[in-house]
């Protein structure tokens, strides 16, 4: 099993997009927005992310499903929740990446989602 | 002539056991908070989700799933708490999400029907959580919780 090495050209300032289902994000009543824990959890354990300063909203948004949204999270959160930034490129997305290992820990999803925010395209 | 007839082996017929109870409660939607109704909605088009419906590979709602949830919004004491937002869950599961004045509370339906409960506060900066399994939905406590009577 080839070992999973933390992505060294991204910094914790990087920005990381997940697609996520419009429905996982909610308006508060003072106008913020909060995101359930699940958006963070994956069917099959993968966790894909894309490196927002190599990609476009609009390639990310091309593989996926009418109704998402883009939620943006630091590296830095994932990072200091014990988890790494691997590269994971794709034929056609060379800014895909994963996190691994996959938080089966909820209170780690939730804090990930508490950091995210919504992208205005 | 009289016939007779021989079965193969001893014909005994068997009374039905009697079960313990034929009747459940019924709870009227309209008996509901005004919500409820809104929520069983959403949830049954939520159901109606193909595979793959997060383009991440997702299963849909699993028939468990969906029943529980059903279960869940009709035994829970939800006149004590506001609407929450609602949502289909990676894997085949359903979620319902309440935010209130600095706690948060996740009821994650999952796909074979066992429902799990994540509590956060955040008090100052400082977040706690508890996670657990629910296993009987008339408690109050959980709601209580998050109408912050308890701790």
């Amino acid at each position: 099993m080839p070992e999973h090495i933390d992505a060294v050209d991204i910094s914790d300032d990087d920005i990381l997009w997940r697609r996520v289902d419009q429905s996982m994000i909610e308006r508060n009543p003072d106008g913020t927005e909060s995101l359930q824990s699940w958006a963070y959890k994956d069917q099959n354990h993968e966790l894909s992310v894309h490196l927002a300063r190599e990609t476009t909203p609009q390639l990310v948004f091309a593989a996926g499903k009418p109704g998402q949204v883009l939620v943006g999270l630091r590296a830095q959160i994932i990072r200091s929740l014990g988890y790494k930034v691997v590269r994971d490129p794709e034929p056609d997305n060379s800014a895909h990446c994963l996190i691994i290992p996959y938080p089966t820990n909820k209170p780690h999803r939730k804090a990930m989602a508490a950091a995210s925010v919504r992208v205005k395209i | 002539m009289s016939a007779s007839v021989v079965f193969a082996t001893p014909f005994k017929p068997k009374l039905k056991q009697q079960r313990p109870s034929q009747w459940s409660e019924i709870k009227l939607l309209e008996d509901a908070s005004p919500w409820v109704t809104g929520c069983v909605f959403k949830i049954s088009e939520f159901a109606r989700l193909p595979q793959d419906w997060d383009s991440h590979g997702s299963k849909a709602v699993t028939v468990d799933a969906f029943k529980m949830a059903l279960i869940f919004l009709s035994q829970s004491p939800l006149e004590l708490v506001p609407e929450p937002s609602v949502s289909p869950v990676p894997g085949g599961g359903l979620g319902f999400h309440w935010q209130t004045e600095g706690r948060d509370l996740e009821i994650e339906i999952l796909p074979d029907g066992q429902v799990e409960y994540l509590k956060t506060v955040s008090v100052k900066g400082d977040v706690k959580s508890e996670e657990g399994l629910l296993e009987t939905f008339s408690d109050k406590r959980l709601w209580y919780w998050l109408a912050g009577e308890l701790a």
